[in-house]
């Protein structure tokens, strides 16, 4: 298998409803993947039954680890699941709150992933978080400071420097910019750009702007009533949509 | 007290050491459960004991469980064996199992204490019950009991070292000085009971069988004897043992763990042994010493 | 055309792209499906270096040709080809390919100028020229020297650098977007009106990198609204002729060679 996440026909509804339905996709290394949909359209369904966060009703779910084995996600037991969480994968969550330790403090919670997995220096897990400070553009000096500390979109980047020091292949991100002021909203995608772009990391972005997935993906889904009604690349499916509600939702976008 | 003064205390209408047999069948099954998984909390039936709890219940019925009328039993609170504590204990196993019982460590064969472990060392043929009042070591980190339990069946203790990683942070050095985690025979990380962390490696490859008993949170747990106990740290941060400036006052021990006395209205500090019998043993042996 | 396409791929390796047949129809599903008619079976060859110069009135597809031809475009009916010496049919098919192959086509092989600067924002002019060499594993430092450099000759001037250029004046744009374009030098080059908003001096400074590339080999198509440029880089002209569109025979072709 060639791809890094493979999903065929992946459903998962809710008492018969609502949930995604019948999803096939891929995702490559390196590449970025931005699921697109308004409320209710399964996505953030999806994204969690991709991530394995939730169980799905129907469907096949594989993951090429880093030594080149394909894993059935939908197999896993904990231990195994947890370390693939830990040793390969990130979870970016929307609110920064759902993805960090409130009670201890910036450095902690970067390094805590390394101590997961089994890190035992002090000093140098003190380094590699200020490190990781400086990539996501927030002050090193701050390290000791708890995350309430900061500002939102500062507490996103905390949130997304926890989530890469270990390194993953794969980052899956829930809307990770909404809920922030827009100047706030531009840097925070600038950054994931480049970091995208610099660490050839694979990711599966679920957000319902589109510009979001402009400027971050080379591919496409938009989905609607949990299903994904066209997939393509970015440039192609916004500059050519064929589906009628990718083309309302095209026409919807508000010009700067 | 010898056996024949613990026979006259022998109080009527209980069953041998208070619990009757199946609940003490029911114990040492846990027992057996908990030697053979170091570590482990194993659950158990906890009773109601004519004790309050936070007071040793726990520590009482392991005792009760595991003691048989040919035992000494020594009791320590805090190292000494003269405490309300200590004596009540000591009084309880005597008026329902009538054992003999012992202040001095090495005549003992099973020892129940209350954050201390003796400073004379424990041999082969000993046991020693620990009084634990919160069995899970992750209590403060983690709340949610289900959650507890995952991390150690997966034995993800990640959480353990951001907490030490806080305090360095914090204060310059690990912060816990007592109930100070240990990880057991590579697996369970485990909490020793608030003995100070001067007397965690005393618990690492000890020739005696020691078992902990929670009797509010229902939990019993154990180490064999020889098995590795390894307390947390960080490599550039390694566990080490609190020092003090004083020898004993009274038997002048450099050794041993110190209690800080005020003895006057003016502040004046006096540093004594704080474990009783072998402050005593070491002047009595210093006199024998001077006799000669 | 009769060919398929493993035989035109398979005679010499000059070959680089191949449409046969190309229709582009776009369904305004929001104006109660109307239907638009952009190219009617449109086919054409393009062979290393050569620069095709595709001629037509205003609307008469030119544009969506190049799209097409790009992946941007999903063409409704016929095929496109693209050279791919590492499978041993020595072609891909673009309008058959995924996602995720066209990707990879761009990065190895198609490059695009589009008309218009979509910039991505807040980054400097230098970082965006620089970016396709970094992208495609090209040590930072040098990938900074060639974008200055070509920049420079661009007559870009040097104090926009470091500026993002959605401030810049529409010749300024475009002429980032060129250097964008062509500094990975692909084999295959689609331009779409490259000099449209520039001054004689710079339309000649791009009509020379032009030629410097189909002299290097580049396969190149463009369209160019001005004809000295068309004059000075086109080895052939295509005429893409709107007339036939409002009919979808094929014989038709809409294509006239000279």
């Amino acid at each position: 298998m060639n791809a890094l996440l493979k999903a065929s026909g992946l459903t998962k509804r809710y008492d018969g409803r609502g949930g995604c339905v019948d999803v096939d996709l891929d995702v490559y290394p390196g590449e970025v993947l931005c699921i697109v949909g308004e409320s209710g359209s399964g996505k953030t369904t999806l994204l969690n039954a991709l991530a394995i966060r939730t169980g799905v009703d129907s469907g096949a779910l594989a993951y090429r680890t880093r030594e080149g084995d394909t894993l059935d996600l939908l197999a896993l037991n904990e231990p195994q699941k947890r370390l693939l969480s830990r040793t390969e994968w990130g979870f970016v969550h929307q609110n920064a709150r759902d993805g960090l330790r409130r009670n201890v403090s910036a450095g902690a919670n970067i390094g805590e992933p390394l101590m997961a997995i089994g890190a035992r220096h002090y000093g140098r897990l003190r380094e590699t978080a200020s490190d990781w400070m400086t990539r996501v553009e927030l002050d090193a000096a701050r390290i000791d400071e708890l995350p309430s500390a900061f500002s939102g979109g500062m507490q996103q980047r905390l949130q997304i420097a926890r989530n890469l020091v270990t390194g993953p292949r794969l980052v899956f991100m829930d809307e990770p910019t909404a809920g922030l002021d827009v100047s706030v909203q531009a840097r925070l995608l600038d950054l994931l750009r480049t970091l995208t772009s610099k660490l050839h990391l694979a990711a599966v972005i679920v957000t319902h702007d589109i510009g979001v997935a402009r400027l971050l993906a080379h591919r496409l889904m938009v989905m609607k009533d949990g299903r994904v009604v066209e997939s393509g690349l970015t440039d192609q499916v916004l500059d050519d949509p064929q589906h009628p509600y990718t083309q309302t939702l095209v026409a919807s976008v508000l010009p700067v | 007290m010898s056996t024949h003064e613990a026979q006259a205390a022998l109080s009527e209408g209980y069953n041998f050491a208070y619990l009757d047999e199946q609940t003490k069948r029911m114990i040492r099954r846990a027992l057996l459960k908990a030697v053979a998984v170091p570590g482990h909390q194993v659950p158990f039936a906890s009773r109601e004991m004519p004790l309050p709890y936070g007071w040793g219940t726990g520590g009482l019925q392991v005792t009760s469980a595991i003691i048989g009328a040919s035992d000494t039993l020594k009791v320590i609170d805090q190292g000494s064996d003269e405490t309300t504590n200590a004596v009540n204990i000591r009084r309880f196993f005597a008026r329902t199992a009538g054992v003999a019982t012992t202040t001095r460590t090495a005549d003992a064969s099973i020892v129940q204490t209350r954050h201390r472990i003796p400073e004379t060392p424990l041999t082969d043929a000993q046991i020693i019950v620990y009084q634990v009042p919160m069995p899970e070591p992750l209590y403060r980190l983690e709340p949610r009991v289900t959650e507890c339990r995952k991390l150690h069946a997966l034995a993800d203790y990640g959480l353990i070292n951001v907490k030490y990683y806080e305090d360095i942070v914090q204060h310059g050095s690990i912060a816990t000085t007592y109930d100070y985690p240990v990880l057991v025979n590579d697996r369970y990380l485990m909490a020793p009971s608030p003995i100070p962390k001067f007397d965690n490696p005393k618990m690492h490859m000890s020739p005696a069988l020691q078992l902990f008993g929670a009797g509010r949170e229902r939990r019993i747990y154990a180490i064999p004897p020889y098995t590795k106990v390894k307390s947390l740290d960080f490599e550039d941060h390694p566990f080490s043992v609190q020092k003090w400036e004083h020898a004993c006052a009274l038997c002048g021990s450099r050794e041993s763990f110190l209690d800080e006395m005020i003895v006057d209205d003016e502040g004046t500090r006096m540093f004594v042994c704080s474990d009783s019998d072998y402050c005593h043993s070491r002047r009595d042996d210093k006199e024998k010493e001077a006799a000669q | 055309m009769n060919m398929t396409d493993e035989e035109a791929f398979a005679t010499g390796d000059t070959l680089m792209l191949r449409a046969c047949g190309i229709d582009k129809t776009f369904t305004l599903h929001q104006q109660g499906g109307a239907r638009i008619h952009a190219l009617a079976g449109v086919s054409l060859e393009v062979k290393r270096g050569e620069c095709i110069v595709l001629a037509g009135a205003s609307g008469a597809g030119k544009s969506a040709l190049l799209r097409c031809m790009y992946g941007n475009y999903l063409a409704t009916a016929g095929s496109i080809a693209v050279r791919d010496d590492s499978r041993p049919a020595r072609y891909v098919s673009l309008t058959q390919a995924t996602p995720h192959d066209i990707i990879r086509l761009r990065t190895t092989t198609l490059g695009y100028v589009s008309q218009f600067l979509r910039a991505i924002p807040r980054v400097s002019s230098l970082d965006l020229v620089a970016e396709p060499l970094i992208t495609r594993g090209v040590d930072e430092d040098e990938a900074r020297d060639r974008a200055c450099a070509l920049l420079e000759r661009l007559n870009v001037p040097r104090r926009l650098w470091t500026l993002a250029p959605a401030t810049f004046s529409g010749g300024e744009q475009q002429r980032v977007n060129i250097a964008r374009g062509l500094i990975a030098a692909q084999p295959v080059l689609l331009l779409d009106e490259p000099t449209a908003s520039l001054d004689a001096e710079n339309r000649d400074v791009v009509a020379q990198l032009i030629v410097d590339a189909r002299e290097c080999g580049a396969a190149i198509v463009g369209i160019f609204h001005d004809s000295d440029t068309r004059e000075r880089v086109a080895t052939r002209i295509v005429h893409i002729d709107s007339s036939s569109l409002s009919n979808h025979d094929s014989q038709a072709g809409a294509v006239h060679t000279c």
